[in-house]
């Protein structure tokens, strides 16, 4: 007797008498009715999920149940108390959580979709250098190419501090050098606080870098009073490229 | 037949997809990139100038850098 190929209904062979095909025909019919019912049960239903974002996790051997989407800026966590094993959560004031990891190169470096889920944001610059020595090295914020940087800050050289204070389009973020001597590349810590606000953003930041006739230590608190959230940030030099280096930015609760 | 040009690359990271793309500078990218590089050509310019009545005023009194810091002191 000939049969499917994956479930192995019978089904009429080629020689079967035509005679008997209302019965070939009930016989193939009741094994589908079978086979559908008993699947019918063991598939995920979709009817399971019930709104966007909904999850679906195990809760015990081949058995499920629905994870309701959390709130904006929860996580989901493994909880061993759960139903489900997993839990939304909100994260521990001051944790941080690595958003993007990029090297430096080119005339700039933006980084875009920065996303807008944390309270504040720690950007951390290793090892950069670029291909002048002694320039300004620059941020801008969203593109934003107007008078929205407010800034002050010092140049340390080791005997002596500079202050300067003023609005312009860019905000300073160190002194570039061309050296490839490990000591003497480029480090920064960029602070940035309440980064998804559309009033003044505060931007604390300090850097090092050893340039010919002095060690560079530079920091300036600073406001971009740009009225938008910051989504992006672009890195660049008054003159030269950026040859190298590493920005990695962290979302920060 | 290759395209070349010699505007300077720019680097985007997008940290959603995580995609980079690396690419020329667009027109107003570059137009900027440009007038930014005659500024700092400027800026250098003046300061050499500066540096160099500097010195020759110094040597027209003959006086060292250091001399000079001591009488305005």
């Amino acid at each position: 007797m000939a049969t499917t190929t994956n479930y192995g209904w019978t089904t009429p062979d080629d020689t079967a008498l035509v005679k008997d095909g209302a019965s070939a025909i009930r016989t193939l019919g009741s094994s589908i009715d079978t086979t559908v019912f008993a699947n019918a049960s063991a598939g995920i239903p979709k009817t399971i999920v019930d709104a966007k974002g909904d999850l679906i996790a195990g809760t015990a051997s081949d058995t499920v149940a629905r994870v309701a989407v959390g709130t904006n800026g929860q996580v989901l966590l493994a909880d061993s108390t759960a139903a489900a094993g997993v839990a939304w959560g909100t994260p521990a004031a001051g944790s941080l959580t690595l958003l993007s990891t990029t090297t430096m190169t080119g005339a700039s470096l933006t980084i875009s979709s920065i996303s807008q889920s944390y309270k504040n944001l720690l950007v951390l610059i290793d090892n950069a250098y670029g291909s002048s020595e002694e320039r300004e090295c620059y941020l801008r914020f969203n593109s934003d190419s107007g008078n929205n940087y407010s800034w002050g800050g010092y140049t340390g050289t080791g005997s002596l501090s500079q202050a300067s204070a003023t609005a312009t389009d860019v905000m300073q973020y160190g002194w570039s050098t061309n050296s490839t001597t490990a000591a003497h590349k480029q480090s920064a810590v960029i602070n940035i606080y309440d980064y998804t606000s559309t009033g003044h953003k505060l931007v604390s930041l300090n850097s090092r870098s050893k340039v010919p006739n002095w060690n560079s230590a530079f920091g300036i608190s600073g406001l971009y009073i740009g009225g938008s959230a910051i989504s992006s940030i672009t890195f660049f030099q008054g003159i030269g490229n950026l040859t190298a280096g590493t920005v990695r930015i962290y979302g920060v609760n | 037949m290759p395209k070349t040009t010699s505007r300077p690359m720019v680097r985007i990271h997008n940290a959603e997809t995580d995609e980079v793309i690396d690419r020329e500078m667009n027109d107003a990218e570059f137009a900027e990139w440009e007038a930014q590089q005659a500024i700092a050509a400027a800026a250098d310019a003046a300061k050499t100038k500066a540096e160099g009545d500097k010195a020759a005023l110094l040597a027209r009194l003959g006086l060292t850098e250091d001399e000079a810091k001591l009488l305005l002191s």
